[in-house]
């Protein structure tokens, strides 16, 4: 079983948006306490735990997220792009929601594909999605 | 000069005085000296003070030496200025330590030239001694000399302070004693004390000068640790701490044995303010407890952000309540044999004013745990009880179920509480009103549960078990629990139709709520085929996409008034039919699942590999029509030519298999044709399962609000 290492925090990361970097930084801790925390045999609790953090994660980032798209006019600039986001911003909760029905009837999603789905966030909607969002809130606040 | 005294007269006074008195000339030689002053300063023997003699037994009030020049009477010779009250240390010559105030003035002649300088003392000792000690006791605990509290405040802000210069790290931590209180309890308060010395004397040794250790209190210290670099320089420190204390105590006689907890926070990583601190290294000695004690924890910053974020999140939910944004959807609960609705379900949905319409999935969970759940839940409770009296006004008069959480249940006040909620209505709602509790919850504590099933009861309220089958319930459980409905999760029956062990447990919770005489209701029907299977099964009552989606009261009222039941429930509605029926309506379903698997495996789509069995003879309806139903339908048309359309579709599948993938346009071609075979297989099947049907009631027997005659409907829902 691939280890996966933990993440350390670097500027590939900075959105330039303090407020969203402060709570990416959390994902980032919610995900290296995950991989330390979760064995091969995974456990209902631990997973119940972790999954109940991603929600609240889901509420409190998305919403910050999501209303300085609303507030700066992220759609009018570019209504594919926030559209996009939002879709994956729903796909995350979609994906969440799904592994603690997993749960409730005893299919605990593997150690691997919890850390896989986390990872893959990161990586795709983290550096790439958030990163735009974050250049384009950069700019309106500068004045442009 | 108001008297002048005479010579004699002044000698005798000054003589007399406690104050000490003496006169200097202007070389700084003492001229006189009286007797205060010759028992204070020793001028009686060769400890003088004056200027020829060496001062190195006199001292500044900060313990510096005093230089010749800093001589109370050589300063006032130099500066021709008075001094008042000026605090000097004497060391006697057996290291008697005396405290000193001495005040004087220069003496000028008539002329103003300086003529010498007079100087008056006092010994201070007592007083200052008596202000050290209280200084002292101000900051310094009172049994073990540690700093206390008040000087731990000044010692953590220098030392903060001198990290942030020199950029090196600092161990805040918190350290309580395991296993004290058996100590004081079993040898004495006394022998309790001691330890507590011997403790105090412990850390001084492991710590550094410029560390400190101090006591809070009972058996609690603080520790600071400064100049570290590396985390494991910290651990390394900590652990010896932890093994100097453990090591055994020889006090009131006896040997004892106590450890330590400690719990570490490192500054600057986390850069809180200094009580911050000293409360993040408790919560980490708290959990150094919890974790078996004899250890040391470092505080979890993350695992605090962490928590202070979805404490944040659980004030969004509070406010939100507040606010208006929750809101009540209704799905309906149809009983489909008889063709009506049962009732409805209160679901409740969060209209968020930024991430728009939330469902209870979304954000329960994340109250679950506190008590926000039950203000959320009253509400609920609040809200569907004025709902039903509205519908009531336009005629609409049926159950409502709400959704209960486990800690508002276990609420000693729950009866109570829902009694109020249902007398503040103007009707009567108690016996319409349905609570639904999810049964693994409900059996986490079946005592209490059951008592407030039992009281739900005499107020004449109805108690569901919601998810069932998800729980671990014993058939005693279910004895215990007295509840009136079994809700069937929807996860076993979503799958029924292609997995047989959630069949069976479908079935049995069926015949588990017959046998109780309960009424079971399931949950998640998305199909025709669920529906008319679970009627097969004696499931009347269902909810589920598959009937109507949860929608908002206005919409509901609509649905209800034009609601009419699907004709094509009566197929199964008539008396139990045969087992071929059911394996009919079986087959049908199965065999699509089975060709939408085949087409998608084709297509190259990540299917798990699941064994197509190709042979027509071996697949579950193959083996069912050639090996039990043969000799007894064989005699019917429909079920004749099923074997040839059955055949045709398994023998096309294997085709379809074979294509290479470079023949897009072959295997397109021979997808269809699939398709069309199994569209042929679906509506023979149909026409058999209404053939043995009518065959079975006599074709007399049609439920009263049947509208068509039976004709089977083309294609599929």
């Amino acid at each position: 079983m691939a280890g996966h290492e933990p993440i350390v925090w670097n500027d590939s990361f900075v959105t330039g948006v303090d407020e969203i970097d402060q709570q990416h930084r959390i994902l980032v801790n919610s995900l290296n306490a995950a991989n330390a925390k979760l064995t091969a045999n995974t456990n209902l609790e631990l997973l119940d735990q972790i999954s109940r953090d991603l929600l609240s994660y889901a509420l409190y980032h998305f919403e910050t997220e999501e209303e300085l798209m609303q507030e700066y006019g992220y759609a009018d600039q570019d209504v594919s792009a926030a559209q996009h986001h939002l879709e994956q911003h729903r796909s995350f909760s979609s994906k969440v929601v799904a592994v603690r029905e997993g749960l409730k009837v005893g299919t605990l999603i593997s150690r691997e594909d919890l850390l896989s789905f986390l990872n893959d966030w990161l990586v795709n909607h983290i550096l790439n999605t958030d990163k735009k969002l974050g250049a384009f809130i950069v700019a309106k606040r500068a004045g442009k | 000069m108001a008297f002048p005294l005479s010579k004699e007269r002044m000698q005798a006074v000054l003589l007399d005085l406690q104050e000490a008195i003496q006169l200097w000339d202007i070389d700084g030689q003492l001229t006189y000296s009286n007797q205060a002053a010759d028992a204070l300063f020793g001028t009686g023997d060769d400890d003088g003070m004056h200027v020829g003699n060496s001062a190195g037994s006199y001292f500044h009030d900060d313990g510096r030496p005093m230089l010749p020049q800093e001589l109370p009477s050589a300063r006032i010779l130099s500066t021709r200025q008075p001094i008042n009250r000026l605090l000097i240390q004497k060391v006697g010559p057996r290291g008697k330590r005396l405290w000193i105030w001495i005040s004087g003035q220069p003496l000028f002649s008539a002329d103003g030239a300086l003529d010498g300088a007079v100087t008056t003392a006092s010994d201070v000792t007592d007083l200052v001694e008596q202000e050290q000690r209280l200084r002292q006791l101000a900051h310094h605990d009172a049994l073990t000399q540690l700093p206390n509290r008040v000087l731990l405040a000044e010692r953590m802000r220098l030392t903060l302070a001198r990290s942030q210069r020199t950029g090196e790290m600092v161990a805040v931590c918190m350290l309580d004693l395991d296993g004290f209180k058996l100590v004081n309890d079993t040898l004495g308060h006394k022998a309790g004390d001691q330890l507590l010395r011997e403790v105090a004397q412990r850390l001084l040794d492991c710590l550094r000068a410029d560390d400190t250790a101090s006591r809070l209190g009972g058996d609690e210290f603080a520790l600071l640790i400064s100049g570290i670099s590396k985390m494991s320089e910290c651990e390394q420190a900590l652990s010896r701490l932890i093994a100097a204390l453990a090591k055994p105590y020889h006090v009131g006689g006896q040997t004892a044995r106590i450890s330590a907890s400690i719990g570490v926070t490192l500054f600057p990583d986390d850069g809180s303010d200094p009580d911050i601190l000293l409360r993040h290294a408790d919560q980490a000695m708290y959990q150094a407890k919890l974790s078996g004690k004899n250890r040391f924890k470092f505080f979890d910053l993350g695992q605090d952000q962490r928590n202070q974020a979805n404490q944040g999140a659980l004030r969004k939910i509070a406010k939100a309540i507040g606010a208006g944004q929750f809101q009540l959807f209704y799905q309906p609960i149809v009983d489909c044999r008889h063709g009506r609705i049962e009732g409805a379900e209160a679901l409740i949905r969060w209209n968020h004013p930024i991430l728009g319409m939330l469902a209870p999935s979304e954000f329960l969970p994340l109250i679950e745990q506190d008590d926000l759940v039950v203000e959320l839940g009253e509400w609920v409770i609040q809200e569907a009880l004025r709902q039903m009296v509205i519908w009531h006004k336009s005629g609409l008069d049926m159950k409502v179920s709400v959704n209960i959480a486990a800690r508002q249940l276990h609420r000693p006040d729950f009866a109570a509480r829902l009694r109020q909620l249902l007398d503040q209505q103007p009707l009567d709602l108690a016996h319409r009103l349905e609570i639904e509790i999810v049964e693994s919850l409900a059996l986490e504590d079946v005592n209490t549960v059951s008592d407030t099933i039992r009281e739900c009861h005499k107020m004449g309220v109805i108690v569901a078990l919601d998810d069932f089958g998800t729980g671990y319930s014993s058939l005693v459980h279910l004895k215990r629990l007295a509840a009136d409905v079994l809700k069937i999760d929807q996860t076993f029956v979503l799958d029924m139709l292609a997995d047989p062990e959630n069949l069976a447990i479908v079935e049995g919770v069926v015949g588990l709520a017959a046998a109780f005489k309960r009424k079971v209701v399931a949950e998640g029907v998305e199909s025709i085929d669920h529906i008319l299977l679970l009627l097969e099964l004696g499931c009347d009552a269902m909810q589920g996409y598959g009937l109507a989606r949860p929608m908002s009261a206005e919409k509901f009222l609509d649905w209800a008034q034009s609601f009419v039941p699907d004709p094509r429930w009566g197929l199964a509605a008539a008396a139990r039919p045969s087992r071929d029926y059911f394996e009919l309506l079986l087959a049908e379903a199965n065999h699509r699942i089975w060709v939408d698997q085949v087409i998608a495996h084709v297509r190259g789509r990540e299917e798990p590999v699941i064994a197509i069995e190709f042979n027509d003879h071996k697949c579950r309806f193959g083996d069912w029509y050639y090996h039990e139903a043969f000799q007894r339908l064989h005699g019917i048309a429909e079920f004749r030519a099923l074997e040839t359309v059955h055949s045709n579709i398994h023998r096309m599948a294997e085709r379809l298999c074979r294509v290479p993938d470079d023949q897009p346009g072959e295997r397109a071609r021979l997808e269809e044709e699939l398709l069309g075979e199994h569209q042929k297989m679906v509506g023979l099947l149909r026409r058999l399962r209404n053939r043995l049907a009518t065959e079975n009631t006599g074709g007399a027997r049609r439920p009263p609000y049947q509208k068509t005659s039976g004709e089977e409907q083309n294609g599929r829902t």
